[in-house]
């Protein structure tokens, strides 16, 4: 698979590239919300399987790339990852239009299961 | 490999030991050194040793909840193995079309329930089938785990073993709990559960039929000759025809021969003979 990793912080994204690439998927990065959104809007429909967003990041915020994202009509898998936990949170991105949400601490196992998950329902 | 210094282990060790009373050994610890080195690096720290020189100021939040998940992974998550759920859903079903669920809903028994993260991912796929009445039992050996299954409270990172979102803004109200949250299941799904201690390799009493059984990664840990006792019993209270459901990697080969093999969306059941 294809995943789309978009976090500004640079050790969230070292952490996670082993547990990606032992599962023989590959990681494509982006820092910032706009090059998470430029990136998706640049690559072909469906070229990504899946795409972490952060929440918080300085300038355009995970939640508004999402949107961006949705209003373009793109419909490429989103796992919102953030801090913000509480229920009401999740429910907002559920309806901007994220598949899934992950609460950070987000640990290796997981990581490991989502993707896993996903895979697996893809295939069905 | 070259691993931490003692002094950092301990630390850290010390520190699991006092809050969950999980003792890390000796002989344990390259593990733990690996562990640690991958929490520090997604708190952001560039060594271990950074991370201990902050842990040492004091233990908390984010940091906190990573330390103790290192100790209390012991693999238990809501919908484990996925596939055994396909199939009871598959089971129940055909159980209903042909009639055959008993007067008073089918019923079934989580027999080494832990935490409680099987029974309650029973409920949730059961509560997916209105038209299906049942009754869940769920017990274990363990107070301490049985009384967290009871209680139904689960930490973020327990909740997110298994389960997505959506499932969660269903099944779990939030409730604060000091500097992190407690998520607490809906009573509408625990409120068919009926929580009991017992110790399977004792006799059961006042235990009624069930027609289904799960049992999973459980007896791999006894002897053989405690294996046929356990199966032994839970024949007794399986209805005929009931289905019994061990772990993926466990069979009843060499334990009983009153049981048919049937697999059924790729997980492997243990359907009683009729006598």
């Amino acid at each position: 698979m294809n995943i789309l990793f978009v976090d500004d912080s640079k050790a969230v994204h070292s952490f996670f590239r082993d547990v990606i690439s032992v599962l023989g998927h590959s990681m494509h990065d982006a820092y910032t919300g706009e090059q998470g959104v430029e990136v998706v809007l640049a690559s072909k429909p469906g070229f990504f399987d899946l795409i972490f967003m952060d929440w918080e990041m300085p300038g355009i915020t995970g939640y508004e790339a999402l949107q961006i994202i949705r209003a373009s009509g793109r419909t490429e898998p989103v796992f919102m990852m953030t801090s913000k936990n509480s229920l009401q949170d999740i429910q907002q991105c559920i309806e901007a239009g994220a598949n899934d949400y992950l609460m950070k601490p987000v640990t290796k196992d997981i990581m490991i299961q989502k993707i896993q998950d996903l895979r697996k329902a893809s295939q069905v | 490999m070259t691993i931490a210094p003692k002094e950092m282990l301990d630390f850290f060790s010390k520190y699991i030991h006092s809050q969950l009373g999980i003792v890390y050994t000796e002989t344990n610890y390259y593990q733990l050194d690996s562990r640690l080195t991958d929490i520090a690096k997604q708190l952001g720290f560039a060594t271990l040793e950074e991370f201990w020189t902050e842990a040492r100021r004091g233990i908390a939040g984010a940091m906190k909840q990573l330390i103790l998940d290192i100790a209390t992974n012991n693999e238990t998550s809501f919908f484990r193995d996925p596939i055994a759920f396909k199939a009871i859903r598959t089971i129940l079903l055909q159980e209903q079309q042909n009639n055959r669920i008993p007067e008073g809903g089918l019923r079934i028994w989580s027999a080494a329930c832990s935490s409680g993260q099987e029974v309650y991912s029973l409920a949730m796929l059961l509560g997916e089938m209105p038209t299906l009445s049942f009754r869940l039992t769920a017990s274990d050996v363990s107070d301490r785990v049985l009384k967290k299954a009871q209680a139904g409270e689960y930490s973020q990172l327990e909740i997110q073993r298994g389960l997505n979102a959506l499932e969660i803004l269903k099944h779990f109200d939030q409730k604060a709990s000091g500097d992190a949250s407690v998520w607490s299941i809906k009573s509408s799904l625990r409120k068919n559960i009926q929580f009991e201690k017992r110790n399977l390799l004792e006799k059961w009493t006042s235990l009624g039929q069930f027609d289904l059984v799960l049992c999973r990664n459980v007896l791999i840990y006894q002897s053989v000759e405690n294996k046929k006792k356990v199966v032994e019993q839970i024949l007794e209270h399986l209805a005929p025809g009931g289905y019994f459901l061990m772990g993926a990697g466990e069979s009843l080969l060499g334990i009983s021969d009153r049981f048919e093999l049937q697999t059924i969306e790729g997980a492997v059941f243990y359907k009683k003979k009729s006598a």
